[in-house]
């Protein structure tokens, strides 16, 4: 009897200890949930909801006393947030919410009584005495605070748009994609796919179009262009409504403050306005576009002056002209090019290198157009390089494309360059310009770091055709070549497109209803549902899917970790999968860095091997796109907080200056009435 | 090749599984082949009905495989002379309280085909000690007859008594190391011993098929197969059963091949696969040698299932120690 209860107590005391040492050794790294809902929320500490401060609001929640949906400040997103959080029916806020506005001042009403110009708390008026007042809206929070002091009403809350890179696309469930499945995100559904270490084998569909004749798409009705950066920011028009354009004409200014590159007509005609169009983007965004109605006569502006030498001109000439050319990165970045050589340049890189590798499957316009303009390509290429300062320059071809390899050594041969021609492993992926550095030059890019930090840069073909026919022949780019194909397209083929064609223009209403339509290749393409997007720079492939190339139905995850082995970055897109759909830690520092959505290429080899076919790219681009956001919001928030604080140091700076001046003067005043008094005195006494 | 999918995994494993049902059934005679069917039935059945209550599409829960492999793998570990409601509880517990409760598949922390199998192993312990000596022909173990009647009735025929045999694993369990030596009858222990090891050859040609077809990850066989020789091996110094025996007889090759593999229960990262599958053969050693349970690997797999997040964690934490 006693022997067992020594026992018992002795194992009861051995677990005991253990437990205990384990839940130290191992305790929570998960923050409580009000912490998580304390992060969600704006930290306006505005009150709005009834309770002191955010932190007080997220306790009330998370004690379940306060409902999900008071906060007016963070608006919808920040309910369905907190919803997802903690598993409830989100329920949306009444009113309306807008989006982010902004203070404006209508300037024909402002007496100029700069009565408002304290109230801001973060300087985003300026104004002076009788002088018209105006908001930097840039620099507006929408706090509100001056519509009171304003005594003419003046002031108003406009809604702003907010930034194309602020969007977040949705996150893709199996309820969604299977009610809407022409959205549903993810490669066409390859006939052939085996997993490799780092990348998948895949049949690459680039027959459908390979054997086709390159055909020139006929001028639509109406083309659009989008005023927008790389960046996805607005650019300003700079011609109006029913002004002529040539082919070529620019179309927008080049700020001297911004690195933009100026937008030129495709084609002559005349400018309709600016419209909203929708614009292929993962969240199903819209732009605003340059409308322009095409005359048809195709009449081109007249040509920048040609360089007659330039693989001895002045780099910076170059760089000026690739810019003026309107240059941007075709590979599907759309990058400025004269950004990347100028970085290239200052980053001291030593080899240039052709990147015609075009890994993702269907798209055959790269080597197309090095079957056609090889020449160019590789002249494009030396004054590339004289740009940048590469003294070598090597061109990446994938295995398969044959005739575009034997195109470019005939061209290097024709030339006096010296170029080396470097075939490149036919797995996917193998053209992503972090990826093609290593099997060309032997040298490899560390995780997050672009090419140039191991003295490289990659140029797509397309772009050094651009910029040979920008500077050789003053002709900026308006035009790309564009492989349409899929099993859905009847004339499938390669086409010559003016930048601002529809896809409309380019496939009419093929396979609708209900067949994807992608904008890219067949892995990475985004599917778009709106056939009046129009084409741009960067958009080499519309590929219109068969019904034997739809993604399957979504099956559950048997964590079979394929996805995990081909991934070429090392993460585990199982693992975030399940976390982002469970809500844990989007938009938060990841605990792996195996799990960090800002990794991802969104490449999608991990969305080709998965047997559950899941849309595992979709499904961390959300994460992606959430954590960029917060940290924008991050941003945002921290220099509201600096010019608070600086205007609050202002102040109480002017205070203290005030009341040194006030004392020095009642000092002053004081010595004067002593010295009137000293004088009276001695006036009397003399007196 | 095609991009696989779940139902054509779930497949491959099924079709892997059959060269050892088919030996077991050539044993053991047509019980086996009842108690696949009866755990099938019902198995599917509870996944009917769960995934219906659950409001979730019940087709495709049903064409993924992955009740198919469950039931193969319950009817071909459960001793071939059952009454048909021991497979079929089994079966329904697999699916119930194996995946089903967690959220379906992909979801669960355990082997369901362990959960169902350890179910009816505590609640039905003498039924399920029961083994008929392997006799190979399809009937000469048991009578097609006599198998069926007893599947369907529940009462055990005459010749039960004479049925009744001891495993190699319930002699060393019962009687120790010496029961093992072939004494009495030399020539009917070696032919025990042989029907053990054709069955053991069935399940690793088919375990050896699925690492060919880059199915399962070579380190959870090779973890378990690993652990329990090291473990039997050291056993052995203080007068175990030899390693060979260990290897070859009862679940050893079925768990190494086909349920420590099972990814869902199974850890993700690489290291933590191989410390758990070798952990799996180093406690289903000690429960077979110093335990009273004759065989312990299905409460093995149980035990390690619930360590796997762990050990993932323990993993990446380490790696990420290492890199910062």
């Amino acid at each position: 009897m006693l022997s067992a209860v020594l026992t018992i107590t002795a194992i009861a005391g051995v677990c005991g200890i253990g437990l205990g040492a384990a839940g130290r050794r191992l305790a929570s790294q998960q923050n409580p949930v009000v912490d998580r809902i304390d992060a969600l929320l704006p930290q306006t500490q505005c009150g709005q909801c009834g309770y002191p401060g955010c932190r007080a609001y997220a306790e009330a929640v998370a004690s379940g006393e306060a409902p999900v949906n008071l906060c007016t400040p963070g608006g919808n997103a920040t309910v369905n947030a907190i919803a997802e959080l903690l598993q409830v029916e989100p329920e949306p806020i009444e009113e309306a919410d807008s989006g982010p506005k902004v203070a404006f001042i209508d300037e024909s009403q402002c007496i100029g009584c700069t009565r408002c110009l304290p109230a801001c708390p973060v300087d985003a008026i300026v104004g002076a005495q009788r002088q018209m007042h105006t908001v930097i809206a840039d620099e507006c929070t929408g706090c509100e605070l001056c519509l009171d002091a304003c005594p003419m009403d003046c002031i108003t809350m406009e809604p702003v748009e907010p930034p194309l890179s602020s969007r977040v696309r949705p996150l893709p469930t199996p309820e969604t994609t299977s009610a809407h499945p022409e959205q549903r995100p993810g490669p066409l559904r390859h006939r052939e796919v085996a997993p490799r270490r780092g990348g998948v084998a895949v049949d690459d569909a680039k027959d459908l179009t390979r054997p086709e004749p390159v055909r020139t798409a006929p001028l639509p009705e109406e083309l659009a262009v989008p005023l927008l950066d790389h960046a996805g920011a607005r650019l300003d028009a700079s011609v109006a409504a029913g002004d002529t354009v040539y082919r070529g004409t620019p179309v927008t200014g080049t700020p001297i403050d911004k690195p933009g590159v100026p937008l030129h007509a495709p084609t002559s005609g005349t400018v309709r306005g600016v419209a909203r169009r929708p614009i292929a983007h993962p969240a199903g965004a819209s732009a605003s576009c340059l409308i322009i109605e095409p005359d048809g006569t195709d009449t081109p502006e007249a040509p920048m002056p040609a360089f007659t030498d330039p693989l001895q001109a002045d780099p910076d000439a170059l760089l000026e002209r690739i810019r003026d050319a309107g240059v941007r990165g075709m590979g599907g970045a759309g990058f400025p090019t004269t950004l990347k050589l100028a970085d290239a340049r200052r980053s001291g890189v030593d080899t240039l290198v052709i990147n015609a590798v075009e890994c993702d499957t269907y798209l055959t316009c790269d080597e197309t157009l090095l079957r056609q303009r090889a020449a160019a390509v590789v002249h494009g290429a030396r004054i590339a390089a004289q740009a940048c300062g590469a003294g070598r320059i090597l061109a990446a071809v994938k295995y398969s494309a044959t005739e575009a390899a034997a195109a470019v050594e005939a061209a290097v041969e024709a030339s006096d360059a010296n170029i080396q021609v470097v075939r490149v492993d036919a797995n996917y992926p193998a053209g992503n310009e972090r990826h093609v550095v290593y099997p060309t030059t032997g040298r490899t890019v560390p995780p997050g770091a672009r090419p140039p930090a191991v003295g490289v840069v990659c140029q797509n073909v397309a772009t050094l055709d651009a910029i040979y026919h920008g500077v050789c022949e003053g002709q900026p780019s308006v035009a790309r070549l564009v492989s349409v194909t899929g099993g859905g397209i009847e004339a499938r083929g390669n086409y010559w497109v003016r930048v601002g064609t529809p896809v409309a223009a380019l496939i009419g209403d093929a396979g609708l209803p209900g067949h994807r339509t992608l904008v890219g290749g067949g892995i990475m393409g985004t599917p778009i549902t709106d056939r009046r997007i129009p084409l741009t720079h960067g958009m080499n492939g519309v590929v219109l899917e068969g019904p034997e190339e739809a993604p399957l139905d979504e099956q559950p995850c048997i964590s079979c970790g394929r996805c995990a082995e081909v991934c070429p970055e090392g993460l585990e897109p199982f693992e975030m999968a399940r976390r982002i759909r469970a809500g844990v830690g989007v938009g938060e520092a990841p605990e792996h860095v195996e799990l960090d959505p800002m990794r991802c290429t969104g490449c999608s080899s991990c969305e080709l091997v998965c047997p559950s076919s899941k849309p595992l790219a979709a499904i961390t681009g959300h994460a992606r796109d959430v954590a960029r956001a917060r940290m924008r919001e991050r941003e945002q928030a921290e220099h509201a907080r600096q010019r608070y604080e600086a205007k609050q140091a202002r102040e109480a700076r002017r205070q203290r200056e005030k009341e040194a001046a006030r004392r020095r003067k009642r000092k002053t005043v004081a010595a004067q009435a002593e010295q009137q008094q000293q004088q009276s005195q001695s006036e009397t006494t003399e007196g | 090749m095609a991009a696989p999918t779940t139902p054509s995994i779930m497949g491959q494993v099924a079709l892997a599984l059959l060269p050892g049902a088919g030996v077991m059934l050539w044993l053991f005679g047509l019980g086996v082949a009842l108690n696949i069917a009866a755990a099938l039935a019902a198995a599917l059945a509870a996944e009917a009905a769960a995934v219906r209550l659950r409001g979730r599409a019940v087709g495709p829960a049903l064409t993924d495989g992955s009740t198919l492999v469950a039931a193969l793998i319950i009817g071909i570990a459960l001793p071939p002379l059952l009454p048909f409601w021991i497979p079929a509880v089994a079966g329904a517990l697999a699916v119930l309280l194996g995946k089903q409760a967690y959220g379906g598949l992909g979801q669960n922390v355990f082997n369901p085909a362990m959960v169902g199998y350890l179910a009816v192993l505590l609640a039905f312990p003498k039924a399920l000690s029961l083994w008929p000596p392997p006799e190979a022909g399809l009937g000469a173990a048991v009578p097609a007859g006599e198998a069926l009647g007893y599947f369907l009735t529940g009462a055990l025929p005459p010749v039960a008594d004479a049925m009744t045999h001891a495993t190699p694993l319930d002699k060393l369990s019962t009687q120790g190391l010496s029961a093992l030596a072939p004494s009495g009858g030399p020539l009917r222990q070696l032919d025990a011993a042989g029907a053990w090891l054709w069955l053991g050859g069935a399940f690793t040609l088919g375990g050896l098929a699925l690492l060919a077809r880059d199915i399962i990850d070579w380190r959870l066989p090779a973890g378990v197969l690993g652990g329990t020789a090291a473990t039997a091996g050291l056993l052995q110094l203080s007068g175990g059963a030899p390693v060979t025996f260990h290897l070859l007889s009862g679940a050893t090759l079925l768990v190494a091949f086909f349920i420590a593999t099972d990814p869902v229960s199974a850890p993700r990262e690489p290291g933590a696969r191989l410390v758990y599958a070798a952990l799996i053969g180093a406690v289903a050693m000690v429960i077979r040698e110093l335990g009273g349970h004759p065989d312990g690997f299905a409460f093995a797999v149980l035990m390690l299932n619930a360590t796997a997040p762990l050990l993932d964690y323990t993993v990446r934490q380490r790696r990420g120690e290492r890199t910062t």
